[in-house]
């Protein structure tokens, strides 16, 4: 039974600051914009949390996470749309840059390119695994859920990415959605970032291992659909936890158990692409 | 719409860009990273003349600092012609630094052994062990691809993530060099290393064939019936199909080709300057490489100038690291930048018409 409590506990610590991330990677998704700088975006919002929380304390630092993630997501789609460069590309840049230039930062705030940590910022721990950082990010989460299925913002997003032209022809401008829908997108990275470096109450380099990628694929596991996303970010979560509480119990060592949940949700990607295959009758 | 499907509409800045096209782009990189790194060196350094100096003149001031500055080049080169040979067939695979990592980690584990029943002819065969072991991490994409047609970009980075870890912890564990500090496996024999061209610099054997490399593929690409079919799979399946091209595989076929690339590369990582396999040694470079191949337009014969001017950015700032107080990022930072300058297509397009 224990073991049981401590599987979920474990689950929903790794679901906090998953969840956001792919809800905002779906948000883009919706207007048609395949967002591969999700991994950069977390990091941004980690490193603005650490760096903006050592002055002005952690509730500071989260909303400033969530806001200069927030820009710097605008700013991509706006770069991206305005120069005609490709979003993939402009997402790889951003990915690229972002853990350099914190570090280069990091070097002029906290005087080591290293791990920096920050005293008063770890947030408190609530439940067993749950802190409160994990809330306010569930809470963000939550919040563009309820956005994408119950405003008009949700609605103008999809007829967005389904077709652009009917937008225009409503009166609305695709360039607007595509910027909301990233504007919105950050505002979840940051989340993502901040909910991340509270746990730690630190910023580490490369914090996101790999999680904006995770979010991306529970994305497109979960069919780009809200139920179906919230489900993918559960079981990644699942997954993710189970490897972790097996250090305790298996003989393995921490590494190896890390990289079983990316087999395996490598695996979960072919079989599925394998089973929509046969219902199309491919 | 998959997401291969979506990409194929848009990533013309990923199908080979032309001649004139590439030389603009190769030059607006060039441009644009001399000035990044002049403004690096004058806001980032307290000394920024020293800076100056060491970034733009110390990779290039001696013959050996230059011949070392074209061994770094040399694994990039041939990295990023992995990601030409899948984005040319429209296949995403983000998965180079896994198969770059997992080379550099079978090569340093086959070399010695190698070693002591082939002598100094084991180093190309490390590199095959290298390649293989490339191939083999991008084999789940290839397969995922051609059976079920799922999403090389998803399959690619999960895999080539998790074998990170699991090449994190051999490096780290099992095959770790106990008697050194450095998180590393044990260096492998100076005679089982790439033969040193020019001592005293890095240079190795490992330049030529990435050369080669670049070479053989441009002829593959423009001269030969299937690069056309490559590149016609990549712009239009279903065309490509119609033509009668084996588009099974193509669907499947480039993959593991640029995972062998990848797993190349890796290997003379490993059995060129490093001497060894060490944790974390990839870098970056599945990503570098990936920028690399859009600056040199996608074209195999631009790639030699593209990595070089990602070897300087590296060298460079490391030197103005050593020799001033520049941050090491800086050169990540500004390689980034360039990426994003070079996919701005109206500052090219200005430039042409300017021209």
């Amino acid at each position: 039974m224990s073991a049981l409590v401590s599987l979920l506990a474990g689950s929903l610590a790794f679901m906090a600051p998953l969840a956001p991330a792919a809800v905002g990677g779906l948000v883009t998704e919706y207007v048609g914009a395949l967002n591969i700088a999700l991994e950069g975006f977390i990091l941004i919002g980690a490193f603005s949390y650490a760096a903006v929380g050592a002055v002005a304390g952690p509730v500071v630092g989260f909303g400033a996470a969530l806001a200069i993630t927030a820009v710097a997501a605008a700013g991509a789609d706006l770069f991206s749309r305005k120069a005609k460069a490709d979003p993939f590309v402009v997402g790889l840049g951003v990915n690229m840059l972002a853990p350099a230039a914190a570090s280069i930062v990091s070097q002029s705030l906290f005087a080591t390119k290293g791990v920096a940590a920050v005293a008063g910022l770890q947030s408190t721990l609530v439940l067993p695994g749950l802190r409160i950082s994990d809330i306010a990010a569930f809470a963000v989460a939550a919040a563009i859920i309820l956005a994408i299925a119950a405003t008009p913002f949700g609605t103008r997003s999809r007829a967005a990415g389904m077709s652009p032209d009917s937008l225009a022809m409503a009166g609305l401008d695709y360039g607007k959605a595509r910027g909301a829908a990233h504007l919105v997108s950050g505002l979840a990275c940051g989340a993502t970032g901040a909910a991340l470096a509270a746990s730690v109450g630190a910023w580490v380099p490369n914090m996101s291992a790999g999680r904006g990628w995770i979010a991306l694929v529970a994305v497109y596991l979960g069919g780009k659909r809200l139920g179906g996303t919230v489900a993918a970010v559960a079981l990644f979560s699942v997954m993710l936890s189970a490897a972790a509480s097996a250090q305790a119990v298996v003989e393995l060592p921490a590494e190896l158990l890390l990289s079983i949940p990316y087999f395996i949700a490598a695996l979960v990607v072919i079989v599925g692409a394998r089973r929509t295959a046969r219902r199309r009758g491919t | 719409m998959s997401i291969a499907t979506r990409c194929r509409f848009r990533f013309d800045t990923i199908h080979d860009a032309g001649g004139t096209k590439t030389a603009m782009k190769l030059s607006a990189a060039l441009a644009s990273a001399a000035a990044l790194a002049a403004l690096a060196a004058a806001f980032l350094s307290s000394e920024p003349a020293s800076a100056l100096r060491a970034f733009f003149l110390a990779p290039f001031r001696t013959r050996t600092a230059f011949l070392s500055t074209l061994e770094l080049a040399a694994p990039l080169a041939v990295c990023a012609l992995g990601v030409i040979v899948t984005f040319r067939a429209g296949h995403y695979s983000l998965g180079g630094e896994g198969q770059a990592y997992a080379g550099a980690f079978a090569a340093a584990l086959a070399a010695p052994i190698l070693y002591e029943s082939l002598g100094p002819a084991s180093a190309p065969l490390a590199i095959l062990v290298g390649a293989l072991a490339g191939a083999i991490v991008s084999a789940p994409s290839a397969i995922g691809k051609r059976l079920a047609g799922a999403d090389v970009l998803l399959t690619s980075i999960l895999v080539s993530q998790g074998v990170i870890f699991a090449v994190d912890w051999a490096i780290g564990g099992p095959f770790r060099d106990q008697s050194s500090n450095l998180v590393a496996m044990r260096a492998i024999p100076r005679g089982a290393l790439l033969p040193r061209l020019a001592p005293p610099s890095t240079l190795t054997a490992a330049s030529i064939v990435a050369l080669a490399a670049c070479l053989i593929a441009a002829f593959y690409f423009e001269r030969t019936r299937s690069g056309t079919a490559h590149d016609l799979y990549g712009r239009n399946q279903r065309f490509a199909e119609l033509q009668g091209f084996d588009v099974a595989r193509l669907s499947w076929a480039p993959i593991v080709a640029a995972g062998v690339l990848h797993g190349a590369a890796g290997a003379m990582m490993a059995l060129g300057a490093r001497g060894t396999a060490i944790r974390g040694m990839s870098g970056g470079i599945g990503w570098s490489a990936i920028g690399a191949a859009l600056v040199a337009g996608s074209r195999p014969q631009a790639l030699p100038f593209a990595a070089l001017l990602f070897a300087w950015l590296d060298s460079g700032s490391r030197q103005a690291a050593i020799l001033s107080d520049l941050p090491p990022d800086a050169g990540q930072a500004i390689k980034a930048i360039v990426i994003l300058a070079v996919s701005a297509r109206p500052a090219i397009a200005a430039l042409r018409r300017r021209r």
